[in-house]
C-alpha cells in the first residue's frame, strides 16, 4: 500500500481553509490577572489546487503560522473547518498526517545529539517508510539538500543553513503529496536559496502542492501560481502575483535615497495632491521613501522641492512590484505591526 | 563548508510507507527507542555515565551502609541491599525526565506530534534503554555490596534478583515517567526527579524497615516502586523460594504497569491540550 | 593605592559581589530544592535510624543528626553551587563580562561562592527547625558565644573551597557530574553524620584536609561538644587560606586557557 492522493474528486482542492478561526485565552498582569481573549485567526477561507504553489504572505503576527499549524493538524481550529486531500484535519488528523509534510524549520526542531543521518532515519521510522526504501530515499534526499557527505556529523555542529537544509529532507522523506513551508529559504546564504527554490519549482512540477510562507516577495512573485495576504488574521487580498499588482498597477513608484529625512519633510510629501502614499524603509545610513503616484504625473520636481535641504542621494522611477503591492495592502489594512488583535476583555 | 550540488530534478518515485501498520509500530518501539535514548538522555557518555551513575552509587550505598549501620546497629548488609535496589532510579527517574524535558528544549515536540506515528508505540519504546540502564545499575550495586559489605547470595537465589530487578526498573521507570509528564507542566523537571529520588531513600523500606516508618508512610510506600521489589530481594536473599516471593514480585509489576498506565494517559491528555491550546512551544 | 586601602576595596568588591548573589539565589528552585528539602529528607531519614537504634542519649542524638544532616545540605549547596559557578557563568555567557572587567574576577569568584555557602546554611536552619517541630528536638549549646564565631569560619572555610572546586571543576568538560559524584563521598570522609571513629584508618588524614571536617566540628562543638572548639575553627580558617592561595594560582591558569582556546563564552 502506497499513500496515494485520494481527494475526495478528482476536482477537489488539495487543501481547503473555510472561515477558520482561532481565539487564544491569555493573562494580563501579575498581580490583578485579567482574562483577555486574542484573536489570531478571524475567519480565513482559501482553497489550493492540486499541484499547486500558494503563497501565505504577511506581517509577523498576522496569522500565518497559526493558520498553517491549523492544516498540520498541530492545533484546533476554534471555529470554522479545513480539509487537507479530502481528510478533516479535526476528524481523520491521522489520515491528513500521513499524506503532510512541513518544514518549520529554525535553529530547533532537530535533535542535536546525534548526526543528522540518525535524525532522518529516527523520522523515516515515525512516518512508517519501509525499511528497505529507507536508506535510499535518505541517500537521494541528502543528494537533493546538498548534506551528502555531511549527513554523519551531528547536529549540534551545523551550520544554520545545514540544519535548515535538514529540516526540508524531512519533511520529503516519506514523499508527502502535500507540503506547507514555512520560509523556507531563512538562513540560507543567497546559493543556497536559489537552489532550494529551483527544488521547490520542480517538486510543484512532479505534482506536489506546495503552501508556503515568505517574507522575500521576489520570491513569492517569481515561485508562487497564487497568492494570498494575511494581515490582522483576515486575508486582505488573494489572486495571482498580477491580479495583486493590479491594484496598483497604474501607478509609478519614485523611489528616493535620503540622509537624515524630518518627519515633516515627509509630511510635505503627502500633502502634494498627485501624491498618493509615501512609505520609508530604514537603512543603516539612509532612509528610502518610496512615493506612489498616478502613472504619468511627472512630480519629481516637485518631490525634490518638498524635501527642501535634506540631502538626497538617488533618485530612480519604476513600475510597482509585488512588494509595494503587499506594503500598500499592510497599510490600508491595518499597519505593519497590526496583529490586528481586537483584545475583549473577559472578567 | 563544502556540500555536494544538488540534483536539478527531484525524485518521483513514491516512497512506499505504511504509517500505523503493525511492522512500522514495532520498529518505531524498538529503533525509535533506541535513537531517542541516544539523543536525549544527557548522560550517555562514558565521561558522564561513569561518574553519575557508576561513582554516585558507589558512594551512596557505602554512606547509608555506614550510617545505617552506625544509627541503628544493624547490619550493613540490609542498607547495601536497600541502596542496591534504589539506585536504578538513576536511570529511571532522571533518564525519563530528562528525556522529556530535552524534547521540549529541542524543540521536537511538534514534529512527533505532526507525525502519524502510533503513540502507544513510541512511548513504550522510551522505556527498554531505562529499564536495562536501571538493571545495570543496580547489578554493579549488588556486585559492590558483594565484595565490599558481605552480601551473600546463591546462583536461585540470583535469578530471583534479577528477575525482581528487571520488574523493578520497569517500575522505577514507569514512575519516572510520570513524572517527566507533570513535569512538562510544572516546571523545572529536575526539581521533581530529585525530590522522588530523595522520597525514595526515605520511603519503601530502603534504608528505613517499614515497621519503624508511621502507618501512613506505610502506607504510601505500598504503593510505591520498589517496596515489593525490595521485599522480594530481602526474602530471598534470606532463602525464600521464588514460589514464595513470586506474589511479590508480581505486585511490583502491577504497579508499574498502573504507573505506565497512567503516564501514557498523562501524556496523550497533554497532548490534547497542546492541540486545544498552542502550549507546546513554550520552554 | 595603600596596601591598606587595596584590602579594603578588595573586601568590599566581595562583600557587594554576595549582597547581590544572596539575592539571585532567594528565588532559586535549584537552591531550594539543594538547601531546605534534601536536607529536611535526610534528616527525617537520620532521626527514623536513630530511633530504629533506640538511642538511650536520645536529645543529644537528635540535635548530632539535625546539625550532620544541615552540614550535608551545606556541602552540598557549596558543591553544585559554588562548583559550578565557572561552568554556569560560561553557560550563560557571562564569564566574558566578569573576567573582562576591571574589577578582579578572582573577587568576585569568591564573592559568588561565599554567597553560595551562606545560602547553604539555610540547610542547617530547615533540618534544626525540622527536628524541632516534628521529632520534639530540645535546642541547646553548650557554648552558645562560640557559635557565631564557628558558623562564620564555616561559611569562610566552605565559600573558599566553593572557589578552589569552581576553578578544578571547569577543566573537566562536565563539571555536574564531578558534583553528582562527590556529594556522598564528602559526606562520608568529613565524619558529618558518621562518626570519624567508626570509619577505616586511612580516611583520618584525608579528612583532615577537607575543611568540611573542620566546619562541622566547629559547628557541633559549639553546641553540644564537651570543648570549646577552637581547634576547629582555627583549621577552618587556616584551610581557607591555603585553598584561596591555590585557588588563585588555578584560576589564573585556566582563565589564560580558556582566552587561548577561545572558550570563555561555549557559543
Amino acid at each position: 500500500m502506497t499513500t496515494e492522493s485520494i481527494p475526495s474528486s478528482p476536482d477537489a482542492p488539495a487543501i481547503e481553509a473555510l472561515d477558520l478561526v482561532r481565539t487564544y485565552r491569555t493573562h494580563l498582569g501579575v498581580i490583578r490577572r485579567r482574562s483577555i481573549e486574542v484573536e489570531a485567526v478571524r475567519g480565513i477561507s482559501f482553497e489550493v489546487r492540486a499541484g499547486e504553489l500558494f503563497g501565505l504572505l504577511g506581517p509577523n503576527g498576522a496569522g500565518k503560522t497559526t493558520t498553517i499549524k491549523m492544516l498540520i493538524t498541530l492545533l484546533l481550529p476554534t471555529a470554522g473547518s479545513a480539509r487537507v486531500m479530502g481528510f478533516d484535519v479535526v476528524r481523520d488528523t491521522t489520515e491528513v498526517r500521513k499524506r503532510i509534510g512541513y518544514v518549520f524549520g529554525g535553529e530547533r526542531g532537530l535533535y542535536d545529539r546525534i548526526s543528522g543521518l540518525d535524525n532522518l532515519r529516527f523520522f523515516a521510522e515515525l512516518y512508517g517508510v519501509e525499511p528497505a526504501a529507507q536508506r535510499p530515499r535518505i541517500d537521494e534526499l541528502l543528494e537533493l539538500v546538498g548534506l551528502a557527505g555531511r549527513e554523519r556529523e551531528k547536529v549540534e555542529g551545523y551550520s544554520r543553513g545545514m540544519r535548515q537544509r535538514l529540516h526540508i529532507a524531512r519533511g520529503l522523506l516519506h514523499d508527502p503529496p502535500v507540503l506547507f513551508l514555512d520560509e523556507p529559504s531563512i538562513g540560507l546564504d543567497p546559493v543556497g536559496a536559489r537552489e532550494l527554490r529551483q527544488t521547490i519549482a520542480s517538486l510543484v512540477e512532479a505534482g506536489k502542492t506546495v503552501l508556503m510562507t515568505t517574507h522575500y516577495m521576489f520570491e513569492a512573485d517569481a515561485l508562487c501560481d497564487r497568492i494570498a495576504v494575511i494581515n490582522g488574521g483576515r486575508i486582505v487580498a488573494a489572486g495571482t502575483a498580477a491580479d495583486l499588482k493590479s491594484v496598483i498597477a497604474n501607478r509609478t513608484i519614485v523611489e528616493i535615497e535620503t540622509y537624515g529625512v524630518t518627519p515633516d519633510a515627509v509630511d510635505r510629501l503627502r500633502s502634494d495632491p498627485d501624491v498618493i502614499a509615501v512609505n520609508t524603509e530604514d537603512q543603516e545610513q539612509s532612509q528610502i521613501l518610496l512615493i506612489q503616484s498616478e502613472r504619468g504625473t511627472e512630480i519629481t520636481q516637485r518631490l525634490i522641492q518638498h524635501l527642501g535641504d535634506t540631502r538626497i542621494g538617488k533618485i530612480s522611477a519604476r513600475e510597482p512590484t509585488l512588494e509595494d503591492a503587499y506594503v500598500h495592502l499592510i497599510a490600508s489594512t491595518g499597519g505593519e505591526d497590526g496583529t490586528g488583535a481586537r483584545a475583549a476583555a473577559v472578567a | 563548508m563544502s556540500s555536494t550540488a544538488p540534483a536539478s530534478t527531484v525524485p518521483t518515485s513514491t516512497v512506499p510507507s505504511q504509517p500505523g501498520s503493525a511492522r512500522a509500530n514495532w520498529r518505531i518501539f524498538w529503533n525509535g527507542g533506541r535513537l531517542s535514548y541516544t539523543a536525549l538522555f544527557n548522560w550517555a557518555q562514558p565521561s558522564i555515565y561513569i561518574p553519575t551513575l557508576l561513582g554516585a552509587p558507589t558512594f551512596q550505598i557505602l554512606f547509608f551502609a555506614a550510617l545505617g549501620s552506625y544509627a541503628t546497629g544493624m547490619d550493613p548488609a540490609y542498607f547495601a541491599i536497600g541502596n542496591s535496589v534504589q539506585v536504578c532510579s538513576m536511570a529511571g527517574i532522571y533518564g525519563m525526565t530528562m528525556a522529556v524535558a530535552n524534547e521540549r528544549w529541542f524543540g521536537t515536540l511538534p514534529a512527533l506530534m505532526a507525525s502519524p506515528a502510533n503513540r502507544a508505540a513510541l512511548f513504550g519504546g522510551r522505556f527498554i534503554p531505562f529499564i536495562v540502564n536501571g538493571f545495570l545499575v543496580s547489578a554493579y550495586g549488588f556486585a559492590l555490596s558483594w565484595i565490599l559489605l558481605g552480601v551473600r547470595f546463591d546462583a536461585a537465589t540470583l535469578g530471583i534478583i534479577v528477575l525482581a530487578m528487571v520488574v523493578t526498573a520497569f517500575s522505577c521507570s514507569a514512575i519516572g515517567a510520570v513524572q517527566g509528564g507533570l513535569s512538562l507542566r510544572l516546571r523545572d523537571g529536575l526539581f521533581g526527579a530529585n525530590l522522588l529520588v530523595f522520597l525514595f531513600l526515605l520511603f519503601c523500606g530502603v534504608n528505613i524497615p517499614l515497621e519503624a516508618l508511621p502507618p501512613w508512610m506505610q502506607a504510601v510506600s505500598q504503593v510505591l516502586p520498589f517496596t515489593h521489589g525490595l521485599q522480594a530481594v530481602r526474602e530471598a536473599i534470606d532463602g525464600a523460594s521464588l514460589a514464595e516471593v513470586g506474589g511479590l514480585i508480581a505486585t511490583e509489576a502491577l504497579i508499574g504497569l498502573a504507573y505506565a498506565v497512567a503516564a501514557f494517559f498523562l501524556f496523550r491528555w497533554l497532548e490534547r491540550s497542546a492541540y486545544r491550546n498552542a502550549t507546546l512551544d513554550s520552554r | 593605592m595603600s596596601a591598606l586601602s587595596s584590602l579594603r576595596s578588595n573586601v568590599h568588591q566581595v562583600a557587594r559581589v554576595w549582597a547581590f548573589t544572596m539575592k539571585i539565589f532567594m528565588i532559586s528552585d535549584f537552591f531550594i530544592l539543594t538547601a531546605v528539602v534534601q536536607p529536611i529528607i535526610f534528616a527525617t531519614i537520620a532521626f527514623f535510624l536513630f530511633q530504629v537504634g533506640g538511642d538511650a542519649a536520645g536529645e543529644q542524638t537528635l540535635l548530632f543528626a539535625a546539625l550532620g544532616t544541615g552540614m550535608m545540605g551545606v556541602w552540598s549547596t557549596t558543591l553544585f553551587g559554588g562548583g559550578g559557578a565557572i561552568a554556569w557563568q560560561r553557560w550563560e555567557s557571562t564569564l566574558e563580562l566578569l573576567v573582562a572587567a576591571p574589577r578582579r574576577y578572582d573577587l568576585t569568584l569568591l564573592g559568588q561562592t561565599l554567597a553560595t555557602t551562606t545560602f547553604g546554611f539555610y540547610s542547617m536552619l530547615a533540618t534544626l527547625a525540622w527536628g524541632v517541630l516534628l521529632f520534639g528536638m530540645p535546642l541547646n549549646a553548650n557554648y552558645p558565644l562560640m557559635l557565631p564565631l564557628s558558623l562564620l569560619a564555616a561559611v569562610i572555610g566552605l565559600g573558599v573551597m566553593g572557589m578552589l572546586l569552581a576553578t578544578t571543576f571547569v577543566l573537566y568538560r562536565h563539571a555536574n557530574a564531578l558534583s553528582n559524584l562527590l556529594e556522598y563521598p564528602v559526606w562520608i570522609a568529613t565524619g558529618m553524620i558518621v562518626p570519624l571513629a567508626l570509619l577505616p584508618g586511612w580516611l583520618g588524614p584525608i579528612s583532615w584536609v577537607l575543611v568540611p571536617t573542620w566546619g562541622v566540628e566547629a559547628i557541633r562543638g559549639a553546641a553540644i561538644g564537651a570543648d570549646p572548639p577552637w581547634l576547629a575553627i582555627v583549621m577552618c580558617l587556616v584551610l581557607a587560606l591555603v585553598y584561596y592561595v591555590a585557588a588563585r594560582r588555578i584560576l589564573v591558569y585556566v582563565i589564560d586557557k580558556a582566552r587561548r582556546d577561545a572558550t570563555l563564552n561555549l557559543a
